[in-house]
């Protein structure tokens, strides 16, 4: 073989794997998320050991490394602080929307989760790349999951299945860049969209100039468009920024799950987000 | 390098980089295996077997990442083919020659992704995630020494005598 045609087959090789990897970015994204959890999931047993057995010798040198004889018990107080913060801003929140309603009509129609079984999923493994932000979670349409489920830890947003397999899910975390969740402000209700930066904190966009934002306003998703459910903790503002000639204000927020402290994750069911929404629409 | 070997090799870093690597990042930032083993076998193999690995690494990626499904592999050919066209030039034998390597194909990569990523999603924050590159290329530099130590061994357990020459 000379020379001139093993390079002309090299070349061609070359060629031929580009142009099979673009034809790869051309297929709808339902099946790619299907090839993806297929290749995943088999898997998905032993990074759950892996991971099981990391959060165990993890946990183990926290607790070793804490100097206080306490530190489980803080641990645990935590945990509730933690909880009953989530359930007084979803509960602040409530009041807000029935007072506002209270106002308009005479009676309003409550509503809240506690009706809905939640599925429980242990989380087993991350995302792979350092510009993306997503898990994958031990729970798939065996379980009863299903795509665009969402995600949430202690009625606070963490984000929304992506992928779905039998037995695990993909989940795109708030703080992903190509995630978006339409929210609003706890207190002054201003809307905007919280977008994810990758490296584990959101921005707030969209939040016109004259509204007045401090540091540490709580964020609660909005409900509009449908893909997250209302009233949802997704985060507190940390800094706030207005440049002169700029519409909006430039929002940094901190998420209020931080992903790389906790294993497990609640998956609320579609079907009953769309089920309030649903009796929402139908009762106004 | 058989291909049951890359194969092994692309399912333990699948494994650890979807497991183990989250509890050790650096300001968020983790070491990107899939780039370190792209450049070891860039490195040590010939330039046909060097591009189907290539490509097998991205597809993995891919595999096991949130976005555009085949945008890894299609960087991963490319990034490949450009170490394989310097390596002849180079004496990629030595430590510091890996580590230049590792950290010149770590910026390219993620600049080029995210050249990639801003034409899908015109809206995301550019900004903090370029600032991300260089950091992501030093912490994948910093790591090149025991993780090119260990797949030398790996292959040399394997008797491999053709890549033992190569990488000692």
């Amino acid at each position: 073989m000379n020379p001139d045609s093993g390079r002309s087959i090299k070349g061609s090789i070359i060629y031929i794997l580009v142009i099979v990897s673009i034809s790869f970015l051309t297929i709808p994204a339902s099946i790619t998320n299907n090839i993806k959890v297929t290749v995943a999931s088999p898997l998905a047993p032993v990074q759950k050991i892996i991971t099981q057995t990391s959060d165990f010798f993890r946990n183990g040198f926290k607790k070793l490394a804490s100097a206080t004889s306490n530190a489980q018990k803080n641990e645990e107080m935590e945990k509730e602080v933690f909880l009953l913060k989530n359930k007084i801003v979803k509960q602040q929140d409530d009041i807000n929307v029935y007072r506002q309603k209270l106002e308009i009509v005479s009676k309003f129609k409550k509503h809240n989760y506690s009706d809905e079984k939640p599925i429980i999923a242990d989380i087993i493994g991350y995302d792979v790349s350092n510009f993306r932000k997503s898990i994958i979670i031990d729970v798939g349409t065996k379980q009863g999951a299903s795509l665009d489920d969402i995600v949430v830890f202690g009625n606070a947003l963490v984000g929304r299945i992506s992928a779905i397999g039998r037995s695990s899910g993909r989940v795109v975390l708030i703080t992903d860049p190509a995630s978006n969740v339409p929210s609003r402000f706890l207190q002054s209700r201003t809307q905007g969209m919280v977008q994810g930066t990758a490296d584990g904190t959101c921005i707030m966009k969209y939040v016109p100039r004259q509204t007045e934002i401090n540091e540490f306003d709580r964020i609660v998703s909005s409900g509009i468009g449908g893909a997250f459910p209302k009233s949802l903790y997704v985060g507190d503002v940390i800094e706030v920024k207005q440049k002169n000639a700029k519409l909006f204000k430039d929002i940094k927020i901190k998420p209020r799950v931080a992903i790389s402290k906790i294993e497990h994750v609640l998956v609320i069911k579609k079907q009953s987000v769309e089920s309030i929404f649903e009796s929402e629409a139908s009762y106004q | 390098m058989p291909w049951f070997a890359i194969i092994s090799v692309i399912l333990c870093i699948s494994l650890i980089q979807t497991t183990l690597l989250q509890h050790i990042n650096v300001l968020g930032i983790q070491p990107d295996l899939f780039i370190i083993f792209l450049v070891f076998h860039s490195l040590n193999s010939k330039l046909e077997r060097s591009l189907h690995a290539n490509w097998t690494i991205g597809l993995a990626k891919d595999c096991f990442s949130e976005g555009l499904f085949g945008l890894n592999t299609v960087l991963f050919v490319i990034v490949g083919y450009m170490i394989s066209m310097i390596k002849d030039n180079i004496y990629g034998r030595h430590l510091a020659t890996q580590i230049s390597a590792t950290f010149l194909i770590s910026i390219i990569y993620n600049f080029l992704y995210l050249f990639m990523f801003s034409i899908s999603f015109t809206s995301a924050g550019l900004l903090p995630m370029v600032l991300k590159c260089p950091l992501i290329a030093i912490y994948n530099s910093i790591i090149v020494p025991p993780v090119f130590w260990l797949l030398n061994r790996f292959y040399s357990s394997f008797g491999f005598p053709s890549l033992r020459r190569r990488t000692r």
